[in-house]
């Protein structure tokens, strides 16, 4: 149950509701836990404070977390599979992974408190969405190995809401268990949410007013003010956002709640700074830069100053829904050039790396991106280098479904693969464009 | 007794089988057969030309995908069934006909049937064999 209930609704923990005194106290107290535990379990991170010139006790107030250097996505890839790891094997109870730059996935680990943190966290954000122990929720996010679905899952068994497992796709299927089932909330990507809509009224249900929706807790991908009101007005719903990533336990880190005013960050297990991407600088409160955050609770895979690459900006004027907490803006940008297509991750690099695994392609290619209705649709242009290909069409439409089924087994994405000629695609003066993304473009 | 044919990538673009009758022209190589169906992203060109080694070279040179694929070509007779009987013959030794088209070679003669099957090497043998005329000059 949730311990506060006010007129603004339910905020699941009083640690949401603290002082901003109250919550530093906590946080430094947890951040110094962190460095210590890093630095005596993780050889890894021992060497690079070392460097750096710090040891865990030079942790003395909050501003000494300057001083520890970041770690980023690459990090995980040179510990593959669990150098970052600070428990032995015994103790993990969980893993799970994403997509790595170069084909080797991020690997994370949860051990059995980890995952209470983590499905704490996430009770936090679905009851900042609405979300109550009444609530048929159905998740149409993917499961397996990314934590988005398994996470949502925890999060809402905890606030006692009935989870339908659907995972994603199966679209009529998953408008007549809205309808059997009478599903309360929608666990979705935005863009999968106004798909499902629209093939609910190609299937003669207006999803506002034949279905039971009231809560959208849209995830995996950012999305529009214009796109949330598209859904709110299309569902009949009240759609809020939140953030996470795998390497900081998943969803679970901030989340919208009924004002609207931001994402609050569950902060008394997250530190959030915000950096000149650039420089590495720390920018004062309100500036628009990268989100760094250090997660306080980690036991299996401690993490400190983790560079999201996610562009955003901090606030913490008080919110009107009661919660003391931070807010971090809709993410606004990304400071590298990951894509997320249809709520996937994918690095062009790693499109570039399963091509050049194929032979009988040249080394270039290009990604055009836009929208068809409301799903991303992504077309990947790729140079035919081999002539013994054109003995007969069928080798060349083999040629074609094999790198289809390769970005779909290796990125997860669906791509049209079109093979065009040698050295037809532009080439550009330094670093090639190999991105044209035309999903902003109305 | 195959033949050297010209297979060339063509993506549906408009003027692209001008950029290649032109490179031809400009090279002087005579283009005795030409075939491209539709398709919608791309197909393959299949011609018979003069110079099939000096036309692979400067259309690589300028961009294209071009090779040269052996093909058989036969002169069916002058009657009702000889095509089927050719077709009959490939089918019964378990071969599949990838493409297959026909050219006048002069203003006249008969034409020309180019045949590409999965089997090459083995199906002008079986068309010999069988009494069917298999052109084995260099056209
Ligand atoms: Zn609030």
């Amino acid at each position: 149950m949730a311990e506060i209930i006010n007129q603004n609704g339910r905020i699941w923990n009083r640690n949401e509701t603290l002082d901003r005194q109250q919550i530093r106290a906590i946080q430094l107290e947890k951040l110094q836990w962190t460095v210590k535990h890093a630095y005596e379990k993780v050889p890894y991170y021992k060497a690079k404070l070392d460097s750096a010139g710090i040891r865990p006790t030079d942790i003395r107030s909050l501003a000494d977390l300057e001083k520890i250097p970041f770690t980023v996505k690459d990090d995980f890839r040179k510990n593959y599979p669990f150098g970052l790891f600070a428990v032995p094997g015994s103790e993990v109870v969980r893993y799970h992974a994403s997509s790595g730059t170069t084909g080797k996935p991020t690997v994370v680990g949860y051990t059995k408190k980890d995952m209470a943190v983590w499905r704490e966290l996430v009770a936090r954000i679905v009851t900042m969405a609405g979300v109550c122990e009444q609530d048929i929720a159905q998740i149409a996010f993917g499961y397996g190995l990314f934590t988005g679905a398994l996470g949502l899952t925890h999060g809402l068994e905890e606030v006692g809401a009935a989870v339908i497992p659907m995972s994603s796709g199966n679209t009529q299927k998953q408008i007549m268990f809205m309808q059997d089932f009478g599903t309360t909330a929608l666990i979705s990507t935005p863009s999968y949410a106004l798909h499902m809509a629209e093939i609910a009224c190609e299937m003669g249900i207006d999803p506002a007013s034949d279905l039971k929706l009231k809560w959208a807790l849209l995830g995996g991908e950012g999305s529009t003010e214009a796109m949330r009101t598209e859904i709110n007005r299309t569902w009949g719903i009240f759609a809020t956002e939140n953030y996470g990533m795998s390497e900081l336990f998943g969803p679970g880190l901030s989340g919208e709640c009924q004002a609207l005013s931001g994402m609050h960050i569950n902060e008394d297990h997250y530190i959030a700074e915000i950096i000149d991407p650039k420089t590495g600088e720390v920018l004062p409160e309100g500036s628009l830069g990268e989100l760094v955050i250090t997660p306080l609770s980690k036991e299996a895979l401690p993490v400190l100053r983790y560079r999201t690459k996610d562009i955003t900006s901090l606030h913490t004027e008080i919110c009107t829904c009661g919660r003391t907490t931070a807010r971090m803006s809709k993410i606004s940008g990304r400071s590298d050039d990951m894509l997320i297509l249809g709520g996937v991750n994918v690095f062009p690099s790693q499109i570039e790396s399963v091509i050049l695994c194929i032979e009988g392609l040249g080394p270039h290619y290009q990604i055009k991106i836009f929208k068809k209705g409301y799903l991303d649709k992504i077309e990947v242009d790729v140079e035919l280098a081999d002539a013994n290909m054109l003995e007969s069409f069928v080798m060349l439409e083999q040629l074609r479904g094999h790198v289809c089924n390769q970005l779909r087994s290796v990125l997860g994405i669906d791509a049209q693969v079109n093979l065009v000629e040698p050295r037809s695609l532009t080439r550009f003066e330094g670093k090639a464009k190999r991105v044209i993304d035309m999903r902003g473009e109305e | 007794m195959l033949i050297r044919q010209l297979s060339v990538f063509m993506p549906n673009q408009k003027g692209h089988l001008a950029r290649f009758t032109g490179l031809l022209k400009d090279h002087a190589i005579d283009i005795r057969a030409l075939v491209c169906f539709d398709t919608a992203e791309y197909g393959i060109l299949r011609a018979i030309v003069s110079d099939p080694e000096r036309a692979v070279e400067i259309l690589t040179e300028e961009g294209f995908v071009a090779k040269i694929s052996q093909v058989l070509a036969v002169e069916p007779e002058d009657r009702t069934g000889s095509l089927h009987e050719i077709f009959r013959l490939i089918a019964d030794a378990g071969q599949n006909v990838d493409y297959m088209y026909s050219f006048v070679p002069t203003q006249g003669a008969m034409p020309y049937f180019v045949i590409k099957t999965d089997d090459i090497e083995k199906t002008g043998p079986l068309l010999k064999a069988a009494g069917v005329k298999v052109i084995d000059l260099e056209l």
